[in-house]
């Protein structure tokens, strides 16, 4: 009896000891990476609003009817347009877009990195290249949709539903944005 | 790629055939080169994993809500889930071994193999990662093991006929077998976007 | 056997993928690239020498009732740290790996070896038991991965770098980065494996 009550003991005790060691370590490498990766985040986030209004020197958040917005001022805080986001479904997932529109209401760029989509790769995954993001430059309204659909933005071949996600996402999203700030200009 | 906001129905349809889990998301795939060899064996191990997978998921769900997102232990997510699993299985292994002894020595060692089997704890870890709510992920939970054992059976009646055709010696056993899952695999990719999922 | 043999045991005879098969799920799933498969090789890899070692190290204080439960909590550990650290690290890498970087923790090939090797040898042992074993998974699951995305994307990419890149012409064959082609050219290097071991002898 005695016994099997130290054994159950022993084995407690190993378990105890190992639990707290592991969970130990775990807090320790966990406070460390979590810094780094939300540093990431915050980085590539910053990254994507100057490429989307360049001459920006500073971002304000904006929240209008439940959506936000961000704001972008230069130097001499002139307001020098707005960025919004939008995250259609595309062929493998949400595939999320980050929209520059500047004051004559024509987009500035449309960012996608490779982290913001899970599209076929060789396919789908091309609506990151410029090549195919720069269509977007200066256009608005109905041209922000592909040729296929009476726009002007040539789809990716082969990759049509990744593509008219992308349009169709920019479009919608294009206009939401003329609806919610157009009051305020 | 499921979410909270699709019907009962179409997360069945997703879970088992659209993103099949051996199929398409290769998971448990162990546990399906090594136990489609004999049809009851396959269906005894479907079985079980449909059980282990349904408590698996809901007490993940329970334990990642209750405990360890309100004290902000995310990081011990992966070992505690498998702890879980392990310790389910264990007493599932006990409760077997007296209320059922039957069916116990006929599963015989497959059993604790279903704590390695990847399925369930990529359930438990998707069902955080996706933000199921209670009811979806008892859904889901359910619908990810039928769709290993419709797999597993499909796969057994197939690899009992290859046993008795003529093959090639180099392609025989596993070769074949990998290059059967691979047709396998192709056709249940026809599902994919059934019903524009 | 000797220590050199246990090193070379695990790339050629007792590779884990070819021919032991097990650790099966992360290289057919993860091999759609040269680069993803060499990710997941390597922190496999850093996985199964740690806890080779922890678990070879502590065995002798291990009683044998509670040594599975020991064994899931040092690799949970260390594939916990792996996973912060990757994503840190390699925030590309850790979301085309998903949701099998902490899969890691049920591979077959770690708590395999845990249990055949790690608690019943010493530590030096282990050790090379792991780097072999380690060695050979990462090898298979990189060429697979090469293989399979020179066919189906017509490049090789490796630690981030393009390697090769057979250009616009070559129209690639877009079934060999999705499931089936990973089951098919899984199968096609098991036979090749097979052949090469029957002709060595």
């Amino acid at each position: 009896m005695l016994d099997i009550i130290k054994n159950s003991l022993k084995m407690g005790m190993v378990l105890l000891v190992i639990c707290a060691i592991a969970a130990a370590a775990l807090a320790q490498v966990y406070s460390v990476t979590s810094v780094i990766i939300k540093k990431n985040d915050e980085e590539a986030e910053k990254k994507k609003r100057q490429d989307v209004l360049p001459s920006a020197a500073r971002f304000e958040e904006k929240e209008i009817d439940g959506k936000k917005y961000i704001m972008g001022y230069d130097a001499e805080d002139k307001m020098i347009g707005g960025i919004f986001k939008a995250a259609p479904k595309g062929y493998s997932g949400p595939i999320k877009i980050t929209i520059g529109v500047a004051p004559d209401n024509s987009v500035t760029a449309v960012v996608i990195t490779r982290l913001d989509q899970t599209e076929t790769p060789g396919l789908g995954t091309n609506v990151t290249k410029p090549k195919f993001l720069v269509q977007f430059k200066g256009k608005k309204g109905n041209d922000l949709k592909l040729k296929k659909d009476s726009g002007a933005i040539d789809a990716i071949t082969a990759a049509t539903i990744s593509s008219r996600a992308v349009a169709n996402g920019v479009k919608n999203g294009w206009e939401q944005y003329i609806k919610d700030t157009g009051e305020k200009r | 790629m499921i979410s909270n906001d699709m019907t009962w129905y179409m997360i069945i349809i997703s879970a088992v055939l659209i993103n099949n889990i051996i199929l398409i998301r290769f998971l448990a795939l162990c546990s399906f080169f090594g136990v489609s060899n004999k049809l009851e064996t396959s269906i005894g191990m479907g079985m079980a994993v449909i059980f282990v997978i349904v408590i698996a998921g809901a007490a993940s769900w329970l334990l990642w809500h209750y405990l360890l997102l309100p004290l902000k232990l995310e990081y011990l997510r992966t070992a505690a889930f498998i702890l879980v699993i392990a310790g389910l299985v264990q007493f599932l292994e006990m409760y077997m071994r007296k209320a059922m002894p039957a069916l116990y020595h006929a599963m015989g060692i497959y059993l604790p193999l279903i704590t390695t089997n990847c399925a369930v704890l990529a359930v438990a870890l998707l069902v955080v990662d996706y933000n199921l709510g209670f009811i979806n992920t008892l859904i889901y939970s359910v619908s990810v093991p039928v769709g290993y054992t419709l797999s597993i059976i499909l796969f057994a009646g197939i690899r009992e006929r290859i046993d008795i055709a003529p093959i090639p010696k180099f392609l025989k056993g596993y070769p074949i077998i990998f290059i059967t899952a691979s047709m396998m695999s192709m056709a249940f990719l026809g599902f994919s976007h059934l019903f524009g999922l | 056997m000797n220590r050199r043999q246990v090193f070379v045991n695990g790339i050629i005879k007792e590779n884990p993928v070819l021919i032991l098969l097990i650790g099966l799920c992360p290289t057919l799933a993860v091999s759609g690239s040269a680069n993803d498969g060499f990710g997941m090789g390597i922190a496999a890899t850093f996985v199964l020498i740690a806890s080779n070692i922890l678990i070879s190290a502590v065995r002798k204080w291990t009683p044998d009732q509670i040594r599975i439960p020991v064994f899931i909590i040092i690799i949970s550990t260390f594939v916990t740290i792996v996973d912060y650290t990757m994503h840190a690290a390699d925030p590309v890498l850790y979301a085309n790996l998903g949701v099998f970087v902490p899969l890691i923790v049920v591979n077959c090939i770690i708590l395999g070896r845990a249990e055949a090797y790690a608690y019943k040898n010493d530590v030096i042992s282990s050790t090379l038991d792991g780097i072999g074993m380690g060695l050979g998974f990462t090898l298979t699951i990189t060429v697979l991965g090469a293989i399979r995305e020179i066919i189906g994307n017509g490049t090789i990419t490796l630690l981030n770098y393009e390697l090769l890149n057979l250009g616009e012409g070559f129209k690639p064959a877009l079934m060999f980065i999705m499931p089936p082609g990973a089951f098919l050219v899984m199968g096609l290097l098991i036979a090749l494996n097979r052949l090469l071991i029957r002709k060595r002898g």
